[in-house]
């Protein structure tokens, strides 16, 4: 079950960092978040691209695991 | 209390009381230190060649609780505690050959570097033992190996019963899958994630895959900044696993916890006291599948006392039933007279006041005189009308004294439902409860009376 989707809300800190939160979506509209600081001028886009494959790959996992019955 | 000594240039003549005698395999003098109190030195730079470079996996068997030193050779009897560090080492530097360290005892390692290399799966177990108590100090714990099907650090690696203290200990990971499993209980004081090596990608800590007894994680001054953006625990499949970081230094962009398989508190979850990957420090977080705490510094309560609020953020799994619950927060009290107390919150980007059923809080206070037990107290909508499919009344407005906020907000309050009246000193407890699916709530994490 793929991610197909996302949403991405960011509020600015004292410091100038982020505080994020990205909601995932699978083909089923099932959500999945995931909440993350980051520094000022931190590229966000690549921590969202990096975290949605990282995602696939569990779910990926988690799907073969319960077709084997693991 | 005796002596044992190994070192590769020993004589391996019992009882190995000197460094001239000393034996030449660290099992012989382990085995030989069958009384509690007794220490083993090994030589820092004279590892013998069967355990520097093991040739079949080996299983390291205390048989008592003692102490095993690494040490400069004096050339008498004496022990001087040097660390072996990356260039002597206990395992093999090559080939994977397993290393176990094992014996139901209370045993205390110094400056031992344990390695295990190659690039078929292999594990370096740091309590292997039922009933093991390992303490590691200034120790090197090196898994290099490389193979894809999760090389690990091991806290026990069946269902075992151990404690592991890692002080002032570094791990060394080279592997995307590798980790540090663990079956069982595992406290880490200062130290750090070596910065070398390939980064894991899928959790640093989880549970042990085989149904561990009680895994869990206390880390205390532990740099792990060389994570990155990657989780700091991964999938807990086999434990309701908690890992609690206070004090340490953490990925930049970290990761809390990687996507959880059981959608609810029977995964792991995630305290970060104080922690941040630069200079920012009171930061407080709290994850589960329900939903997270972080310390938000952009929308706070004008004057509130940290100058930062809880964002709390919820996940799908989130419901009226099973909600998200922050971690309490604490007031000592000593009136004895009636109060309510509350805590302010905010809905941002939204005017709508949230609900009952949506936010509530929860708090406890010693309203028996002569009894230390608490009496919970919340504002949560009745369960009968929840049960009949009534919505939830709007929550009562706050001060709405925020800054940060947007124009367009809701400003309000979630107190004990109806007053209680403390009959002892002592702290008053309170909690936002979310019971609502992926929404935020800021909280001023502060109880007001």
């Amino acid at each position: 079950m793929p991610i197909v989707q996302h949403t991405i809300e960011s509020t600015t800190q004292a410091n100038g960092s982020t505080n994020n939160v990205l909601r995932m979506y699978d083909q089923d509209g099932t959500e999945y978040t995931q909440v993350f600081n980051a520094p000022a001028g931190f590229n966000v886009q690549t921590k969202i691209d990096n975290t949605i494959v990282n995602t696939n790959e569990q779910l990926a996992e988690a799907e073969y695991q319960a077709l084997l019955g693991l | 209390m005796a002596t044992y000594f190994v070192a590769s240039g020993g004589s391996n003549t019992a009882p190995y009381d000197t460094w001239a005698k000393a034996a030449t395999s660290l099992q012989t003098a382990l085995t030989a230190a069958s009384t509690d109190g007794d220490v083993v030195a090994i030589q820092y730079d004279g590892v013998p060649s069967v355990n520097a470079e093991q040739t079949v996996d080996t299983t390291y068997t205390f048989a008592a609780n003692i102490s095993l030193i690494s040490s400069t050779n004096s050339g008498t009897s004496t022990i001087t505690p040097t660390q072996m560090g990356t260039s002597y080492w206990i395992g093999n530097s090559t080939a994977n050959r397993l290393v176990n360290m094992a014996g139901a005892f209370r045993v205390f390692c110094y400056g031992i570097t344990l390695r295990v290399s190659g690039s078929t799966g292999d594990s370096l177990v740091l309590a292997v033992t039922d009933g093991a108590h390992f303490v590691y100090e200034d120790c090197y714990l090196w898994n290099n190996n490389t193979s894809v099907s999760s090389p690990a650090i091991s806290v026990g690696n069946t269902d075992a019963q151990v404690f592991v203290h890692a002080k002032n200990c570094t791990f060394h990971l080279n592997q995307a899958a590798a980790r540090i499993a663990v079956a069982s209980k595992l406290l880490i004081e200062g130290g750090s994630l070596a910065t070398t090596g390939t980064i894991p990608t899928g959790g640093l800590f989880v549970a042990a895959t085989n149904d561990p007894a009680g895994a869990q994680v206390d880390c205390y001054g532990f740099d792990l900044s060389y994570l990155g953006s990657n989780a700091i625990v991964g999938n807990a499949t086999t434990n309701a696993f908690p890992v609690r970081l206070t004090q340490c230094k953490l990925g930049t962009a970290y990761t809390a916890m990687a996507t959880q398989t059981h959608l609810n508190r029977s995964s792991a979850e995630l305290f970060i006291f104080d922690c941040a990957s630069d200079d920012t420090h009171g930061l407080f977080g709290y994850h589960n599948a329900m939903g997270s705490v972080v310390s938000n510094t952009g929308i706070k309560y004008t004057g509130g006392a940290a100058a930062q609020s809880w964002g709390v953020t919820t996940t799908a799994n989130c419901s009226f039933a099973t909600p998200f619950t922050t971690p309490w927060v604490n007031l000592y009290h000593s009136g004895t007279s009636a109060i309510t107390p509350w805590f302010e919150v905010l809905r941002d980007g939204s005017a709508t006041a949230y609900t009952n059923a949506q936010v509530w809080g929860e708090f406890g206070a010693k309203v028996t005189t002569g009894s230390t037990a608490a009496t919970l107290y919340h504002d949560r909508q009745a369960l009968v009308d929840w049960a009949a499919g009534t919505a939830g009344a709007s929550q009562a407005s706050g001060t709405d004294t925020w800054d940060g906020e947007n124009a367009t907000h809701w400003a309000g309050k979630v107190d004990s439902g109806s007053a209680m009246t403390p009959a002892e000193a002592g702290d008053i407890r309170g909690r936002v409860v979310v019971g609502a699916p992926s929404i935020t709530v800021y909280v001023d994490p502060y109880i007001r009376t």
